[in-house]
């Protein structure tokens, strides 16, 4: 017996316009990359067998499949050197929920469950006090709204300034929450960290700069979208430059083919949707690039 | 009908989850399933890490208890990976662990009532951050119809009309016949629409 699948609700024509745009909102609102990125390493960790956690309960991580513990003594290595910066954007990503709360503090019934992720979350104590520190920076500079004098990188030429005059007094602080993590983590390309504020933040080291630079540039993007698609787009360009082969590429390209669309040059943006999805078939952008360009011809 | 021929069942409970009380065999591959797939702990992660804390949101899990939910997912998909027949996809199969967990997650929720008013405080982000604020309010009015739902007709019109799997696959993530979940799916429709038709009158979405 074979049933064809009732239309969907979000698609055209199926119910009320505002129920299906609540809904492809609600389709839309996946974990970003760089949330992903941190809850596949936070599972990740916690699957470290008991040999590998000294002071893990004997109980613990028992559980994990034999094949995982190759890959959980990886994480155990790298968490010492990105668990403060994955934590960090972690915290600046949810920052609504878990403003200050990383992942692995939620509550405390989570911490008891996941003892032994907790422990390799927290690599060594200065790795911590880095983590510490810097989130209480971004803290401070969210809640005095205070912009964070950004050290202006001799590559950055002409974005900074028309994003900050573009996106004007709404954005303000937003721009200012954008700037202040590129500025406590130097970029990877400049050559002076001492040229970084009076706050005088540890230098974290480049490859994780690089990191949040490069998700702090997408996130202006991001913003930038529904009020300037153009400085949106220009965003994006400047995000092909600089990170030519960064981890949120696939975002950069969803950006950039809604920036397209809001700017009326639907031909760009379907030619490079196709591109996409060739190239990424099975991405989790491809429906919402899908999507954007069928809007954007059906106005 | 029901959920009497899951192709998987988990015979823990959050409870037992919660306390680590888990049996210490579970660490054996059964040497029944020769077809269970070798999945490192990152691979399964990175398959579901994308979508499981949405489709717990929306499942009812409060926001607060979302990263809390979908890290115990990935506890249990890990755990009973050896489960894992391989018949379905591993997201189907990872979404009908999902609904367990966001079952439990909502039963507790229900346990304490001031849980119920939990997305109120999401409203105190920083003013600048407007598309939180935005994403937010959108989350709040989706609930709001969603919680008209009872939890079978829910889980089927969240996979469906949010995660967009297939008929087939809804069923088979729910464990139960297809022509429940067509049933289940087209109450739940019905009500969403009255749902959203009876709320009162809001500022206009962007």
């Amino acid at each position: 017996m074979r049933f064809r699948d009732p239309p969907r609700l979000s698609d055209v024509g199926q119910g009320p316009d505002e129920l299906r745009s609540l809904l492809r909102h609600a389709q839309d609102d996946v974990l970003p990359a760089m949330g992903v990125e941190q809850l596949v390493r936070a599972v990740e960790s916690g699957t470290v067998t008991p040999s590998d956690s000294v002071s893990a309960p004997s109980q613990s991580g028992a559980e994990a499949p034999a094949s995982a513990t190759g890959l959980g003594r990886l994480a155990a290595i790298g968490a010492a050197g990105t668990t403060a910066v994955a934590i960090g954007i972690g915290v600046w990503l949810f920052g609504s929920t878990n403003r200050a709360k990383p992942i692995d503090s939620r509550s405390p019934a989570s911490a008891t469950a996941r003892s032994s992720a907790g422990e390799n979350q927290v690599p060594s104590p200065s790795a911590d006090a880095a983590l510490r520190s810097r989130e209480d920076r971004e803290t401070a500079a969210l809640a005095s709204g205070e912009a964070v004098p950004a050290p202006a990188s001799e590559e950055v030429t002409t974005a900074p300034t028309s994003h900050q005059e573009s996106i004007g007094p709404d954005f303000g602080s937003a721009a200012s929450g954008d700037r202040d993590l590129p500025s406590s983590a130097p970029r990877s390309s400049a050559k002076d960290p001492t040229s970084v504020d009076e706050l005088g933040p540890t230098p974290v080291r480049s490859g994780e700069s690089a990191q949040v630079d490069e998700y702090a540039l997408l996130r202006s993007a991001r913003q930038a979208i529904a009020t300037n698609p153009s400085l949106a787009l220009s965003l994006t360009n400047e995000h092909i430059r600089r990170f030519p082969k960064g981890m949120l590429g696939q975002e950069r390209e969803a950006i950039a083919i809604e920036a397209l669309v809001r700017l009326g040059r639907r031909q760009e943006a379907r030619a490079r949707a196709e591109q996409f999805v060739r190239a990424h078939p099975d991405s989790p952008y491809a429906q919402r690039i899908e999507r954007s360009t069928h809007l954007g011809s059906t106005p | 009908m029901g959920f009497a021929n899951t192709p998987f069942t988990f015979d823990i409970t959050m409870k037992s989850l919660a306390a680590k009380q888990l049996p210490e065999d579970a660490a054996v591959p059964d040497p029944v399933s020769r077809r269970a797939p070798k999945l490192s702990a990152r691979e399964v992660a990175e398959q579901g890490a994308r979508f499981v804390p949405q489709v717990l949101r929306y499942l009812g899990v409060p926001e607060a208890s979302v990263l809390d939910a979908a890290q115990d997912v990935f506890v249990v998909a890990l755990r009973r990976l050896h489960d894992f027949e391989g018949r379905s996809a591993l997201k189907t199969w990872l979404y009908g662990i999902c609904v367990r967990v966001a079952h439990g997650y909502r039963r507790k929720s229900r346990a304490c009532r001031e849980a119920l008013v939990d997305v109120l405080p999401e409203m105190t982000v920083p003013a600048a951050q407007e598309d939180e604020v935005q994403r937010t309010e959108w989350r709040r009015q989706l609930t709001v119809l969603l919680d008209q739902l009872d939890e079978p007709q829910r889980d089927v019109f969240v996979l469906y009309e949010i995660q967009r799997l297939s008929m087939k696959d809804v069923a088979e993530a729910l464990g139960c016949p297809l022509q429940t979940a067509y049933s289940r799916h087209k109450a739940a429709r019905t009500r969403v629409i009255e749902a959203f038709q009876c709320r009162a009158p809001q500022e206009g979405l962007r």
